[in-house]
């Protein structure tokens, strides 16, 4: 590890917008994507980031590990805790909340989409991250940012084609 | 559409994907071109996917992201997150039950009480060993007094550690309940609900629980170890009476104090958390030594 330093809180606060919205499409549920947000940010203030780390890059990246932890961790638990069956599928409560507005449903969409999909469109086609940014954000090669990415835009190409009124 | 079939609709998929992000190389750019002059199908499929980036930009508008002040304040005051050494930050709050988003309310960045980190070493420390059985227990029971005028923004928080009797409810309950089952602590219990929630070995090699009891007014949720047949409880959050218990016996975690709990967790456990088979297995033997 290289040596940490101390993260500038207002360039961090200015990314936190950003930083929630890839919450959102990680955890796909506003509260888990509250709780992630402020994960991350107590994570980059305690633990800093690499000085010549790019901030916006760092922080996806810890927001995104921290998730992966939870996932981890909340696998554990799911798998021996039958109080959680109701919460097993958060799209679906999430699907009987949603107005049917358009933009609900676009959300809808991408949560139906695999993680690694979601990630990718969401650093990408989202956030404007490069190829190669978002390959280190994931920690994936840049081939498989891109054939994810692809793959996540035919797919929610398809569900709009389907919802969409010919016109 | 593309009627050639699956296999280059994919690679055009690709293709297109790439142009639309300006990745592609200057001759594969140029190609992509020449080819949409006279390929209105690839045109078509173009602008399907330029719109699925439009409405991806509609639906998850900047403006409409709400930053939680617990978050904005942490990088606007310029105060520092309440500094626990060595300690890893709070990890997503690992949420053990059901939504909670009423008591988030409740959570004002300032009343967020930060459990005292220790190293493992100073929980063996004979101070530590200062709880009596009997608090916890009636703080489980809901005999103690209840916290008075606990408005939602009173949460208090209180933090216990100190070994348990053999005959404790909550010992035998550690003994014996698998992760995810409820056990009811009668007697002594006072009818209060109780349920592991996961188990882990700690870097000082003691197995560990992470437990959850609670009755109509009072909910714990904390972590015990095992050590030569004595469970120790090392770390533990009692919630106040913040709303009623929702039926099941638990109130809902807070999102703090779970994040408080697995913040320990994080600080002493080696490796990753027991399956039920290896739980089980770290039972028996438990069972062995006593």
């Amino acid at each position: 590890m290289t040596a940490k330093g101390g993260v500038d809180r207002s360039a961090l606060l200015d990314l936190t917008p950003r930083l929630k919205r890839f919450c959102l499409v990680l955890t796909r549920r506003a509260e888990d994507a509250d709780d992630l947000l402020q994960a991350t940010v107590e994570r980059l203030l305690t633990k800093g980031a690499p000085a010549e780390a790019d901030l916006k890059k760092w922080a996806f990246r810890v927001c995104r590990n921290i998730w992966i932890d939870e996932l981890r961790s909340r696998n554990v638990r799911q798998a021996t805790s039958i109080d959680d069956a109701p919460d097993a599928n958060p799209v679906d409560g999430e699907r009987a909340a949603m107005a049917r507005a358009s933009l609900a449903e676009v959300r809808r969409a991408l949560a139906n989409l695999p993680a690694e999909q979601r990630e990718a469109i969401s650093l990408v086609a989202i956030e404007g991250y490069s190829y190669k940014e978002a390959a280190e954000i994931m920690n994936a090669p840049i081939g498989t940012v891109m054939s994810r990415l692809s793959r996540a835009r035919a797919a929610l190409a398809a569900v709009f084609e389907d919802a969409a009124p010919v016109t | 559409m593309n009627e050639n079939g699956e296999p280059e609709r994919i690679d055009d998929d690709a293709l297109l994907s790439a142009f639309i992000d300006g990745e592609l190389d200057e001759s594969e750019r140029q190609s992509v071109e020449a080819r949409l002059e006279s390929d209105h199908s690839l045109r078509a499929r173009l602008a399907a996917l330029r719109d699925v980036d439009a409405a991806l930009g509609a639906a998850f508008d900047l403006e409409a992201m709400a930053v939680p002040a617990s978050v904005t304040s942490l990088l606007e005051t310029g105060a520092e997150p309440e500094s626990n050494a060595g300690a890893p930050t709070a990890r997503a709050p690992r949420r053990a039950d059901r939504q909670d988003e009423d008591k988030k309310v409740a959570e004002a960045p300032g009343e967020v009480v930060r459990f005292p980190t220790r190293r493992v070493s100073d929980f063996f420390a004979p101070a530590a060993i200062a709880a009596s059985v009997a608090l916890m227990a009636g703080y489980v029971a809901g005999s103690m007094q209840a916290s008075p005028a606990s408005g939602p923004g009173d949460a208090r928080r209180i933090a216990f550690v100190g070994a348990l009797g053999a005959e404790d409810p909550i010992a035998a309950a550690l003994s014996a309940v698998p992760s995810g089952q409820t056990a009811a602590l009668t007697e002594d219990g006072g009818g209060a609900a109780f349920r592991p929630v996961l188990s882990f070995r700690a870097t000082d090699g003691s197995f560990c629980r992470e437990f959850e009891a609670g009755s109509a007014l009072r909910s714990v949720h904390g972590v015990a170890c095992r050590d030569a047949g004595q469970w120790t409880v090392r770390a533990m959050i009692s919630g106040a009476a913040l709303d009623i218990a929702d039926g099941s016996g638990f109130q809902t975690a807070s999102a703090a104090d779970a994040a408080l709990i697995a913040d320990f967790i994080d600080g002493v456990i080696e490796g990753d958390p027991f399956d039920l088979d290896d739980e089980a297995a770290a039972l028996e033997d438990g069972a062995d030594e006593n």
